[in-house]
This record gives C-alpha cells, sequence and structure tokens, in this order.
C-alpha cells in the first residue's frame, strides 16, 4: 500500500507538471488549438523523455558490462 | 515523511538546486520577452512617424490633415502635429497635447534640430509612446509630426505572456518535485537499508547479508558492514567455545582431584601402594590445572597486548641449543634423539630470548609428545635473503590435512582423548602462534599423516642486515 502511494504521488506530480507545460505552450495558439493541443503534449514529453532515456542506458550499459 | 531524513535532506537539495537554475531563467526570459515587445512597437511607431511626416507638404495646411483622423482610427494610434515654434495645431490626441498648446520642450528641441525623436510619456496611470519626425519643407523644417501609441496594449500583452511563462515554471517545478521523489529514494534507499541492517547487527542479529549491487564506495560500505557481522559473529562462537571448553578443562582435573582425595579419606584403599597411585594421580592433576591456568594467563596478556617484551641481539644456535637442553629429560624418557643439524651461517636475530625459547619448547615438547618411542626430533636453520628460517621436525603421527587449518585455535587437538592421556591441553600452538607473531615472524607447518610434522618459523632479519659469517 505504501510502495504504490510512493509510485503514485510523484507520478501525480510529473502529470500535473506535464499538463501545466502543455497548457502554456498552447496559450496562444488560438486557432485549432486541439491540434496545438496534441502536438505540444508530444513535444514535451519527447524532450522530457531524452534525459530519462540517457539514465536508462547509463543504468542498462552499467549492469551489461558487470 | 520525516523532515529529519536523508532522502528528505537529498530531495531539498536537489529542488533548490533546481530552483536556483530556474528563478534566475524565468527572469531572463521575462526581461527578453518584455523588451522585444516594447521595441518592436516604439520602432513601428518610429516608422509611421517618419513614413507619415514626408506627405506632409505644408504645415500651415491644416485641411490637409484630415487623412490623419483616418489613419489614426485605422492604426489605433494618435498624431498631432505642431510648427517650427512648437505650438500644436492639429491633434487627434484628447486632453494632453491639444490644439493651441505647446509641445514638449525634449521632443520640440530634437525635431527643430532635423532629428526624430523618441519620449515615454505617462499620464491617467497609462503609458504612452511619443515618436516625433521632423517634417521637411524645401530643406527646411517646418515644423514636426508626433505620433502617440498608447503602450498599454503591449503591457497587457507582456502580462499575458508572463502568466503562462509563470504557468510552465510551475509546471516545470512539479515535473522536477515528481523525478525528485523518485532520485532522492533511489540515492537514499541503500544507505536506509544500511541503516537497518547495522542495527541488527547491534541488536545481535549478525547475519545481516546486505546485497548491494553497486561496486561504488556505497557498495563497498554494505561489503564492509557484511564482513563486520561476519566477523562479530566468529568472535562470538568463538568466546562461546572458548568457555565451554575452559570449563570442561578445569573440571576434569577437578574431578579426578575430588574423586580420588575422597577416596583416600573414607579409607577405601586397600594397600599402600594404591593409596600412593592416587596420591600421584592428584599430584598430576593438580600440576596439570596449574599448567592449565598458567597458560591461560599468558594467552590472556598475550591478546590484551600486555605481555612485556626485552629485544636484544642473540645467537640463534645458542638458543636452539638451550631449548633442546631443557626437553632433554622429556625426550630421553621416551628414548627419543633431539638432534640440532649445524648449520653453515650463524645468525644472530634481534629477539626476546625467553619467548623465543618458550616458542621452541612448545614445538619441540610437542614433537616427542606426538612421537613414537626411539624416534628422532630434528632441528635445523636456514638464511635466506631477509629472513631466517627455524626448522622443527619430527617422523610422529603427523596432523591429518582437515585439522591443520585449526592447529592453533585455543584447546584445539586432533584426538582429544589420546592427547589428554599425553597430558596436552591444546593451548601449547596457540602460545605459540601469538609468541611468533609478537616477535614479528611466521610460523608454518607442513604434515603428513604417520610420515611426520615439520613446522617452519621465519623471522625477518633484514632490520640491520645482521648476518654473521
Ligand atoms: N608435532 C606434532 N605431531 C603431530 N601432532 C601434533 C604435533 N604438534 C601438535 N600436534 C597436534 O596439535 C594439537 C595441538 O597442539 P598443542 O601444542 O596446541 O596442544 P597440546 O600439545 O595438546 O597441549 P599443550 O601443548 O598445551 O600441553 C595436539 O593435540 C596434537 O594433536
Ligand atoms: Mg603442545
Amino acid at each position: 500500500m505504501k510502495k504504490l502511494s510512493n509510485f503514485i504521488v510523484p507520478l501525480f506530480f510529473i502529470v500535473f507538471g506535464i499538463a501545466c507545460l502543455t497548457m502554456s505552450s498552447t496559450a496562444f495558439h488560438t486557432h485549432n488549438p486541439l491540434h496545438h493541443l496534441l502536438e505540444s503534449l508530444l513535444g514535451i514529453c519527447l524532450f522530457l523523455c531524452i534525459p530519462v532515456m540517457l539514465g536508462i542506458v547509463y543504468m542498462w550499459f552499467k549492469k551489461r558490462k558487470k | 515523511m520525516k523532515i529529519n531524513s536523508i532522502t528528505t535532506k537529498l530531495g531539498g537539495s536537489i529542488m533548490i538546486l533546481f530552483l536556483v537554475v530556474l528563478f534566475p531563467l524565468m527572469y531572463t526570459i521575462d526581461q527578453l520577452f518584455t523588451a522585444f515587445y516594447v521595441n518592436q512597437q516604439k520602432d513601428q511607431i518610429k516608422h509611421f512617424a517618419a513614413e507619415y511626416s514626408t506627405y506632409i507638404s505644408d504645415v500651415a495646411d491644416v485641411h490637409s490633415y484630415h487623412m490623419f483622423d483616418m489613419l489614426s482610427e485605422l492604426m489605433d494610434a494618435d498624431f498631432f502635429v505642431f510648427n517650427k515654434e512648437g505650438q500644436i495645431l492639429q491633434s487627434t490626441v484628447g486632453s494632453s497635447f491639444e490644439k493651441g498648446t505647446n509641445v514638449h520642450d525634449d521632443l520640440f528641441q530634437s525635431i527643430r534640430n532635423n532629428q526624430s525623436a523618441g519620449m515615454e510619456y505617462k499620464a491617467d496611470r497609462e503609458s504612452f509612446f511619443l515618436a516625433g519626425h521632423p517634417i521637411i519643407v524645401e530643406d527646411q523644417v517646418n515644423g514636426g509630426l508626433v505620433v502617440v501609441s498608447n503602450m498599454e496594449e503591449v503591457n497587457r500583452s507582456i502580462e499575458q505572456v508572463r502568466f503562462w511563462l509563470f504557468i510552465s515554471v510551475v509546471g516545470a517545478l512539479f515535473i522536477a518535485i515528481g523525478f525528485t521523489f523518485f532520485v532522492s529514494r533511489k540515492l537514499s534507499s541503500p544507505l536506509l537499508q544500511m541503516e537497518k541492517a547495522t542495527r541488527e547487527i547491534a541488536k545481535g542479529n549478525l547475519k545481516t547479508n546486505l546485497e548491494m549491487a553497486a561496486k561504488d564506495e556505497v557498495g563497498s560500505l554494505a561489503a564492509a558492514i557484511t564482513d563486520l557481522g561476519r566477523e562479530l559473529e566468529e568472535y562470538r562462537t568463538n568466546r562461546r567455545e572458548f568457555f565451554a571448553n575452559i570449563s570442561h578443562e578445569l573440571r576434569t582435573p577437578i574431578s579426578y582431584i575430588k574423586g580420588y582425595s575422597k577416596v583416600l579419606r573414607d579409607g577405601l584403599v586397600q594397600n599402600e601402594e594404591e593409596k600412593n597411585q592416587y596420591l600421584r594421580i592428584i599430584e598430576e592433576e593438580s600440576a596439570r590445572l596449574t599448567a592449565l591456568i598458567n597458560d591461560l594467563f599468558e594467552l590472556a596478556k598475550m591478546e590484551e597486548g600486555k605481555l612485556e617484551l626485552h629485544f636484544e641481539w642473540l645467537d640463534v644456535e645458542d638458543i636452539l641449543n638451550s631449548a633442546v637442553k631443557k626437553v632433554s629429560l622429556k625426550a630421553s624418557e621416551k628414548k627419543i634423539d633431539v638432534l640440532l643439524r649445524p648449520s653453515a651461517d650463524d645468525p644472530l636475530l634481534y629477539t626476546d630470548g625467553v619467548r623465543l625459547e618458550q616458542i621452541l619448547m612448545n614445538l619441540i615438547e610437542n614433537a616427542i609428545r606426538y612421537s613414537e618411542p626411539e624416534s628422532t626430533v630434528e632441528m635445523y636453520t636456514k638464511v635466506e635473503k631477509h629472513y631466517i628460517h627455524l626448522f622443527i621436525q619430527d617422523f610422529g603421527m603427523g596432523i591429518p590435512d582437515e585439522d591443520a587449518p585449526y592447529i592453533f585455535d585455543r584447546f584445539y587437538r586432533v584426538e582429544k582423548s589420546r592427547s589428554r592421556a599425553s597430558g596436552g591441553t591444546g593451548l601449547g600452538l596457540a602460545i605459540v602462534k601469538n609468541l611468533v607473531e609478537l616477535l614479528g615472524g611466521d610460523i608454518e607447518l607442513k604434515s603428513t599423516s604417520d610420515k611426520g610434522t615439520i613446522f617452519k618459523l621465519s623471522f625477518p632479519i633484514d632490520k640491520k642486515g645482521s648476518v654473521d659469517g
């Protein structure tokens, strides 16, 4: 139970943060906002993934070296 | 969540670091946007002023200004025109720059010198920007055109951008908090695990096994803790065994003494010979008890490092000779020859003679005790570079391979019953090992069952390089 909440709370924070960023990056796109919303959501997630990916690759590399 | 935990501290530090970067960045972006917007607006107004001032061919011709009324509506900006005395001739601006009043001096001066001018102006809590340009008629400054623009619109846009900038900063902050949760927990979890394990060890749960994958300092700390637990565990079983052994060893002679003295007192002996035999047993057992207690005392002193050593330069041959002399009685009882083979070089050793003799005697006594009668015990020395080696060799029963690693442990005996029959307690080699280490040497053994044993003592002589001859 505790383990689950340990996972859920930070995840909630991250999702909320992504929502904030998506909203503000769509704020000035008054034309076809839904399209821009999805587009910027994708963009933000991509940029978020780059450092996370780097971390994962590093860990995988370390594991393989062992 | 505890405030004073490593996870919180780590997370807090990461967050502060993040804020340290984020806040200045936010400020910089805000400045960038503001400056950009304001500048753009000002440039545009200046451009208009410059453009439209060329359309005016006669400042006094007030009727030609009607087009400005129209432009003013279209562009959402106001205009006024003044003549070369600085008097406003026509104005679409409301209260501040009415027709007939004089134009602001700053503006007037630069335009009179045929220069365009910009000026910020505040009225009724609204800010305006004034861009003026001279009106040239026949190469002469004939007056000026000023475009007045309300900056509130720009400011509102900036406010909006600022608001969304703030929202994105909050979003970034939340993402940072989320990841910090994971990272700080991941980083601190081995520490917390180790803390738990050490507590377990302190409680007496010594078999803690910390499985740590990391090969960094944290990993090696975990390994150290595991080792510490093992070491303590070993120490504890050692102590338990030691006490069990000691009480057993003390009890046996005492029970003999008690039993036989009771027999004697109760007058249960048949003849004088039997009585003498019992008395002899009592005497032997008390001697054994004394020896045991002395040995234990010696060991305890050694292990606490309280043994006083008197180092001096000594001839190894002399010590060997005196040891042989001292055991010769025991040897002759068993008809064993103790041979001291002469060596080519006659080395001096910086050591404690009494203790070295004690070591040698223990080893020779063992050799005699664990050999068949009428065999031989040989001793010889060898000098090799920086070491002197002393060998004590017998051709007795030997020590089985499986017992060899424990032979130097306290109370360890290969065959308890036989050793006891020959009077051993199992402390001799433990004392030898301790003494050898105190003297800075090393002891090894090589043994084959039923063929014999060789004990090899090595002491360094490189201190002052003293090899005589
Ligand atoms: N030279 C040897 N040959 C065969 N076995 C030996 C020899 N030296 C020691 N041992 C074995 O090692 C055991 C331990 O020796 P150690 O000298 O420590 O005890 P001990 O001789 O039994 O008693 P203590 O020396 O205290 O009177 C002995 O009991 C014996 O079984
Ligand atoms: Mg012995």
